[in-house]
């Protein structure tokens, strides 16, 4: 049978582990709904979230498959002036203490070291890791949000992301 | 879409020597001795897919899936593919024969991944 998994995220120093997939605000602190906002620059330039340290987890139906390809993908294009990044953050967690990468000068500026999500599947650990019961799958995902400029809105939490697609496959 | 609840498949080889491995005997797919592999059964839900592999060919499973999330208001939505079929090299040349089969008991014959199917 095919293994059932589920997304979840870590933060805090211990860490602290929760579910995903209830939703999260992309913000300036640690947690899964933190309440400082991503300021919107006030000139031209990108303003980056802290990152969230997402991880694929096996809940139940494991012990006979492996999981391999993970990739993650925007459901649909974001307003102009918002994007979402991600990049592979290994195996060992660390808690978030920062934005993303410091204030750009540019609209529509990436991280370094990170990599602007798209509406493709892209990569972020192709490793093929046995899928078993209560246990964390490849590697952590982290994901941060970029507010530039350009965006037509304002501050808040009503600001609304595309939906993060992560995949897999397995056999 | 496919979402979940969906059937969860099942496989089983048949070798070369006639001994059969099924899923859940402690052997993972990949870990199959993939050439000596003849026949290739997985069963997703009451459909029965029966692949016949040919000489010097492999097998080909996996299930793709895909959780999609929305930060916003917390709705999750799950959808898997299943596909099956064989993969052979002829003179340089990769020949596929596959089936991807959803959840709702479609199965579309491509050598590759159709556009939108899981989402």
């Amino acid at each position: 049978m095919a293994a059932t998994t589920i997304v979840n995220i870590h933060h805090g120093a211990g860490p602290t582990v929760a579910s995903a997939e209830s939703g999260v605000t992309f913000a300036r602190a640690d947690g899964v709904n933190p309440t400082t906002p991503v300021p919107k620059p006030t000139a031209t330039g990108t303003a980056f979230s802290w990152p969230k340290w997402l991880r694929l987890r096996v809940s139940s139906g494991g012990g006979s498959t492996a999981i391999s390809a993970r990739t993650v993908k925007l459901g649909s294009s974001p307003t102009t002036g918002l994007k979402v990044h991600f990049k592979n953050g290994g195996t060992s967690y660390s808690q978030a203490a920062a934005n993303a990468d410091s204030d750009s000068g540019s609209n529509g500026a990436v991280p370094s070291t990170y990599t602007e999500m798209s509406t493709s599947a892209q990569s972020y650990d192709a490793d093929s890791e046995s899928a078993t019961n209560s246990t964390d799958n490849g590697d952590f995902l982290l994901v941060a949000a970029g507010v530039s400029n350009n965006y037509a809105g304002g501050a808040g939490s009503a600001i609304a992301l595309p939906n993060i697609v992560v995949g897999y496959t397995e056999a | 879409m496919h979402q979940y609840p969906w059937p969860h498949p099942h496989w089983r080889v048949v070798l070369d020597d006639a001994t059969i491995i099924k899923q859940g005997e402690g052997v993972i797919f990949g870990d199959l001795p993939m050439e000596r592999v003849r026949r290739l059964t997985v069963l997703v839900g009451a459909h029965r897919h029966e692949v016949v592999i040919p000489h010097d060919g492999r097998p080909v499973y996996f299930v793709k899936h895909e959780i999609e999330m929305n930060p916003n208001t917390g709705e999750t939505a799950r959808r898997a593919v299943v596909c099956v079929g064989w993969q052979l090299t002829v003179r340089g040349v990769n020949v596929k024969a596959l089936s991807w089969i959803t959840a709702d008991g479609r199965v579309i014959h491509a050598d590759h991944e159709p556009d939108g199917l899981l989402s």
